[in-house]
């Protein structure tokens, strides 16, 4: 008796240990489905911050940021009996007046300073560039462009409206002012077509080797805060470029008026310009390319700040330049640069007056890496006073106003 | 003047040290021919003592931005230069890159060994890659969504595929993109229902499928498919220097384009361009 019972008993917790083990089985298999449907559940959500992650990245890498400091220190020679007022700005920025105020220069300055950005969407292109000194921000570039289809063998067509590059020249229209190879454009570019920028819109477009920017504007530049225009008339400008590889060049016109509404009565001129300019690379050296380079521009009325109508209105004038530039070995680039201009077509030389200023450029550029420059300049006005001898000077006294510039610029 | 003379001096001694310091050749560039520029380093140095090479990867786009700004003597890439790249080495050095063919290369597109596929059209392709696809079935393979694997933008194979096979359009916005061949092999070697792109030379642990040529037929990546011009997806593989090579980087080259130099890419797995 006592062994039957025991032996119920026996197989009753055995029944029962096996109905608590059946038991936990399920749990355990609803437990590990428990543990992939979280590990799946997280896995979606990790998906879906990627595909934010994407998305948010794909926005940023459309802008694109590019920029540059031009960190100067230069010394003008001084105009002997004008001591100690000279300036080295006035040579660069009033190139038809004399160095007439400051003291003789020797001094750090910021040349520029820029910060482009330009987002590119799909079908449109946001363009913002900043111009930064000690005193100032201001904007240099600030325009809306719509990419268009192409059309047969027509590419790179597009339109851009507000505040632009002027279509004009290779030492305008084409170079950056961050690749000069004398720091500084010539002459006749700085009274032609000073400032550089202006608001209007313009088409762009290339067919095979050929390239086409042009397009309407005020027609007087934005220099001296001029963010309107000055009478009705809107100028057209445009250039036509080509790429044959190792010869580039282009043609370059500009037509319109202009008013001077604080003349009584009014004055209206013509503002015109045609230009040619052409680029020819050899490599011919083993210690490196070799470059000539060549600019021609005849223009009538300038874009001096001023009345807001321009200066030397309706005076025709024309300047040149021949550059060239050979770079030996991998770092260092040397660029030479003879440049004639004369203000007026029309002026008789004497004496006292100088029809046509000539100047001679050299500058050595080192570069370092992809990003920095140092440059050492030497300018040589070959005329040396601007306008001809001061009041009191003997005739045909030449006086020395050469300028010697090492800048440091960086740039990415 | 003297001024001007004395800063010209200190110019150029200070430019001419890192020139003197630097005897080695730097081949820098596309990772599809990164093996093969190493291969040909190895080979270069053991038999020119004293000579040096140094040759890193990144992508074709690096390599010549690193031709423009200076920083190496030899671009490596799997995609020709574009104009405005060309105009960038023109301005800054003013010569133009010369280009030399150095290999041929057949872009291989691979699946995982188990996928039941065998070939593609160009179209089928394109299809997949911008997004039009997304499921195997409607190419004729498995009721499964697609795995899409590519390279990043920097790399010439992404460019050739993008002009090649997508035709300039957009890649699908759910394209993991991989740094280099490798990582796309090792990617889709571990994705039953993957499909990357890259160098003929890298596969290895997955299938490359056939791809339809203007015959109608499909062709693998064979040397004799690449040769003749049956593989559709075939390009060569060029070493950019700015100007005509010269020194070093021409002795260089030159073993590259040697009978022995195009041995070496035949074991790689590439495909001699001569």
């Amino acid at each position: 008796m006592n062994r039957i019972v025991i032996a119920v008993i026996a197989l009753s917790v055995a029944s029962a240990a096996q109905a608590q083990e059946a038991q936990q089985e399920p749990q355990g298999q609803q437990e590990q489905a428990a543990d992939v449907a979280a590990l799946e559940g997280r896995l979606a959500a990790l998906e879906e911050q990627l595909a934010e992650a994407k998305g948010s990245l794909l926005s940023l890498s459309r802008l694109k940021l590019s920029g540059y400091v031009q960190a100067r220190w230069a010394y003008q020679q001084c105009i002997g009996n004008r001591q100690p007022n000279c300036s080295y700005e006035a040579y660069y920025e009033s190139p038809s007046s004399a160095p007439s105020s400051g003291p003789s220069q020797t001094g750090f300055h910021i040349r520029r300073a820029r910060l482009k950005g330009v987002y590119d969407a799909d079908l449109a292109q946001f363009v913002l560039q900043l111009d930064a000194s000690p005193s100032s921000v201001t904007a240099k570039e600030a325009y809306a462009s719509v990419k268009l289809p192409k059309l047969g063998g027509l590419g790179g067509l597009a339109i851009d409206a507000g505040l632009q590059l002027l279509p004009f020249g290779y030492d305008v229209g084409v170079r950056s002012s961050s690749d000069l190879d004398l720091l500084e454009r010539f002459r006749g570019a700085r009274t032609w077509i000073a400032g550089e920028y202006d608001l209007g819109v313009t088409l762009r477009g290339a067919y095979g080797p050929f390239n086409l920017r042009a397009g309407v504007f005020n027609g007087n530049g934005v220099e001296g805060g001029k963010n309107w225009d000055n009478d009705q008339y809107k100028d057209v400008v445009g250039r036509l470029g080509f790429d044959f590889g190792l010869v580039t060049g282009g043609v370059s016109g500009w037509y319109g008026k202009t008013t001077d509404s604080r003349a009584n009565p009014n004055v209206t001129k013509d503002r015109k310009r045609l230009g040619a300019d052409a680029q020819i690379y050899l490599d011919l050296l083993p210690l490196g390319g070799t470059a000539l380079k060549g600019e021609f521009i005849v223009g009538t009325t300038t874009l001096a700040s001023g009345s807001g109508a321009g200066g030397d209105l309706g005076i025709t004038g024309h300047a040149w330049h021949a550059t060239l530039t050979q770079n030996l070995g991998r770092m260092l680039v040397l660029a030479a640069r003879y440049e004639s201009y004369v203000r007026d077509n029309n002026l008789v030389a004497s004496a006292r007056t100088v029809k046509e200023l000539r100047a001679l450029d050299v500058a050595l550029h080192m570069f370092v890496g992809g990003n920095y420059k140092l440059t050492a300049l030497y300018t040589h006005p070959m005329n040396g006073e601007l306008e001809g001898p001061g009041a009191g000077d003997p005739a045909g006294t030449v006086e020395e106003t050469d300028v010697y510039t090492i800048q440091a610029q960086a740039k990415f | 003047m003297k001024r001007l003379i004395a800063t010209s001096a200190l110019a150029l001694t200070l430019g001419a040290l890192p020139l003197a310091a630097r005897a080695a050749v730097t081949v820098k560039g596309s990772d599809t021919m990164v093996i093969l520029a190493q291969r040909w380093a190895e080979e270069y140095m053991k038999k020119n003592a004293g000579k040096k090479v140094q040759v890193t990867g990144g992508g074709s786009g690096i390599g010549i931005a690193a031709l423009i700004n200076g920083t190496t003597d030899i671009a490596n890439a799997s995609r020709p230069m574009k104009k405005d790249e060309q105009a960038k080495v023109r301005d800054r050095y003013s010569v133009l890159p010369t280009e030399t063919a150095v290999a041929q290369d057949g872009l291989a597109v691979y699946v995982h060994e188990s996928l039941p596929l065998q070939q593609l059209t160009i179209e089928q392709l394109r299809s997949i890659y911008n997004g039009d696809v997304t499921s195997w079935k409607d190419v004729g393979g498995p009721d499964a969504k697609i795995v899409l694997y590519s390279r990043e933008n920097s790399s010439g194979t992404y460019v050739f595929f993008k002009d090649n096979v997508l035709q300039g359009e957009d890649f699908a916005s759910n394209a993991q993109t991989l740094p280099g061949t490798a990582a796309v092999v090792n990617a889709v070697a571990k994705e039953k229902l993957g499909i990357g792109y890259g160098g003929a030379a890298y596969a290895k642990g997955v299938k490359e499928l056939k791809i339809v040529g203007k015959d109608g037929q499909g062709y693998l990546p064979t040397p004799e498919n690449v040769a003749s011009g049956k593989y559709p997806l075939a390009r060569p593989l060029f070493m950019y220097t700015r100007g005509k090579p010269g020194g070093e980087a021409a002795a260089f080259i030159a073993f590259c384009l040697s009978p022995e130099g195009q041995a070496i890419v035949t074991k790689v797995g590439y495909f001699p361009v001569k």
